[in-house]
């Protein structure tokens, strides 16, 4: 049973879009623009001006989700992008672990605010793995989570994962909430199951080869302004 | 000591009961999860042995073999506990009858009561053996990375503090690795061999060191000698003399019965 968060039809279609059976990539990957967009937008009203920024995602969110959500904010808002491995140490109790294994974080000084984005957030593994890694590099004063689809969970456990130091600062917001899953633990409808093959990038292992082009992008706008500077 | 038919059958039933009592028993787990990391970092032999249950004992919740001491702790995670007098099931009585078997056995040891909070009673003056842990009782395991224990796990793993995502995932490791081998005695070195190969080699505990005796250690340290350890080699240096020694167990008693610095600058 899906409960929406949003009346916005664009935003409507684009979740639907994400659980069609014969979805094409590129559709997908719009479908995913589109809710970052949404998610932009409805984050930039609670942004004060002159906030210091920090999105941070999974490198397969990069191009697309979190690109629509950087187009809403002010442009000099840092970038931190996160490729993981998933582990499953036991079933029983079942243990997992999301190992970072590269990443990519513009870091200029602290920031007053990090925005988490994520395409489901269903265990929350991966998304502790990424606060827990930026917060031993910034101290923000906000953490937002945000994702398009969120078991209905999802909240209340990655809120118990942290002391309430930490907790308190987090702020949950996504377009649909979902409270099923199938046999293997997959959230349905969710976003149609596992992300990175209708994404085109393969599976878990060969989508950390993909190098998303926002970060190709800054690391050039970064090599520029070296260059400048030793000219 | 001679165990009496009626210490038996308590020992049997409270035994039964813990091995019953383990699964599920979270506070236990994490206590045991971040002893055995303290254990790494304050440089224990890989030899040191854990076990979960221990048999015939009456502080049996989790038992530690050091190279110089053993260690028993009876682990409660109860709002309000009491030592009590010394009566058949008060804390105090299983205290003073483990104090009673360890004295007779002859070795150093330590028994540890580990709860959330402390007694409402006095620790008896009598138990000259026995001590109390406050250890936090926190809901997942991922927030005792952001405790004093995330910094001894960070020094048994070589990471630094603030690698709480790192300090997290082995913290998580090794509490799968102590719930599914809860009826097993381990040591340190397995316990770091099967962390390493269950996260794929993604991470190891760097800082654990085999058949190097802490006795000898430390007797090379009181001789002025500056050592590190790497793998079952010793790096040492005095004055301007330097080395490193592969140390098996044969070469750590030989450095042990030397008599002075010329000697064992010879032997090693």
């Amino acid at each position: 049973m899906r409960h929406f968060n949003t009346n916005n039809k664009e935003a409507k279609d684009a979740l639907d879009v994400l659980i069609k059976n014969d979805v094409k990539v590129e559709e997908y990957r719009n479908a995913f623009r589109t809710l970052g967009l949404q998610l932009g937008d409805n984050l930039k009203k609670l942004i004060s001006r002159g906030e210091r920024i920090l999105v941070a995602c999974a490198s397969e969110d990069a191009d697309w989700l979190a690109k629509g959500v950087l187009e809403k904010l002010p442009v000099d808002v840092g970038l931190a992008v996160f490729w993981s491995d998933r582990i499953k140490v036991f079933d029983n109790p079942k243990i997992e672990i999301s190992p970072i294994i590269k990443s990519y974080i513009d870091i200029n000084g602290d920031y007053d605010t990090v925005v988490i984005v994520k395409s489901i957030i269903s265990t929350s593994c991966v998304v502790k793995s990424q606060i827990n890694n930026l917060l031993g590099n910034v101290s923000p004063s906000k953490i937002y989570v945000l994702a398009p689809v969120m078991y209905k969970d999802a909240e209340k456990s990655l809120r118990t994962e942290f002391p309430p130091t930490i907790s308190e600062k987090f702020v949950f917001m996504s377009l649909a909430i979902d409270d099923e899953r199938d046999k293997s633990g997959v959230v349905i409808p969710g976003v149609g199951g596992w992300v990175y093959p209708k994404l085109g990038l393969g599976d878990i292992h060969s989508k950390n080869e993909y190098m998303p082009e926002i970060v190709t992008k800054r690391m050039v706008e970064v090599n520029m302004v070296c260059e400048d500077k030793k000219k | 000591m001679e165990l009496s038919d009626d210490d038996l059958i308590y020992l049997s039933n409270k035994h039964r009961g813990g091995i019953n009592n383990k699964n599920g028993n979270i506070y236990e787990d994490f206590y045991t999860v971040c002893l055995i990391f303290r254990l790494m970092a304050s440089n224990h032999s890989a030899d040191t042995l854990v076990c979960r249950q221990k048999e015939n004992a009456f502080v049996d919740d989790l038992y530690v073999v050091m190279n110089d001491k053993d260690m028993y702790c009876q682990i409660k995670n109860k709002k309000e506990i009491y030592w009590g007098k010394n009566e058949k099931g008060n804390i105090c009585y299983d205290f003073v009858k483990q104090e009673e078997l360890c004295d007779k056995l002859g070795k150093q040891y330590i028994l540890r009561l580990v709860s959330t909070e402390r007694p409402k009673d006095e620790k008896p003056a009598f138990l000259t053996h026995s001590e109390m842990e406050c250890f936090p009782f926190y809901e997942n395991i991922n927030i005792y990375a952001y405790d004093e224990i995330g910094k001894d796990v960070a020094s048994a793993c070589n990471f630094r503090e603030n690698e709480y995502a790192r300090i997290s995932d082995v913290m998580t490791l090794m509490l799968g690795l102590c719930c599914s081998n809860v009826d097993k005695t381990l040591t340190l070195g397995q316990l770091a061999d099967d962390i390493t190969k269950i996260s794929h080699g993604y991470y190891s505990c760097k800082s654990i060191y085999r058949n190097i005796d802490k006795e000898l250690l430390d007797k090379l340290s009181n001789m002025g000698f500056d050592v590190s350890i790497e793998g079952e080699t010793i790096f040492w240096k005095y004055g301007k003399m330097t080395g490193n020694t592969l140390v098996d167990s044969k070469k750590s008693q030989v450095l042990l019965s030397c008599v002075d610095v010329e000697e064992v600058l010879r032997k090693l």
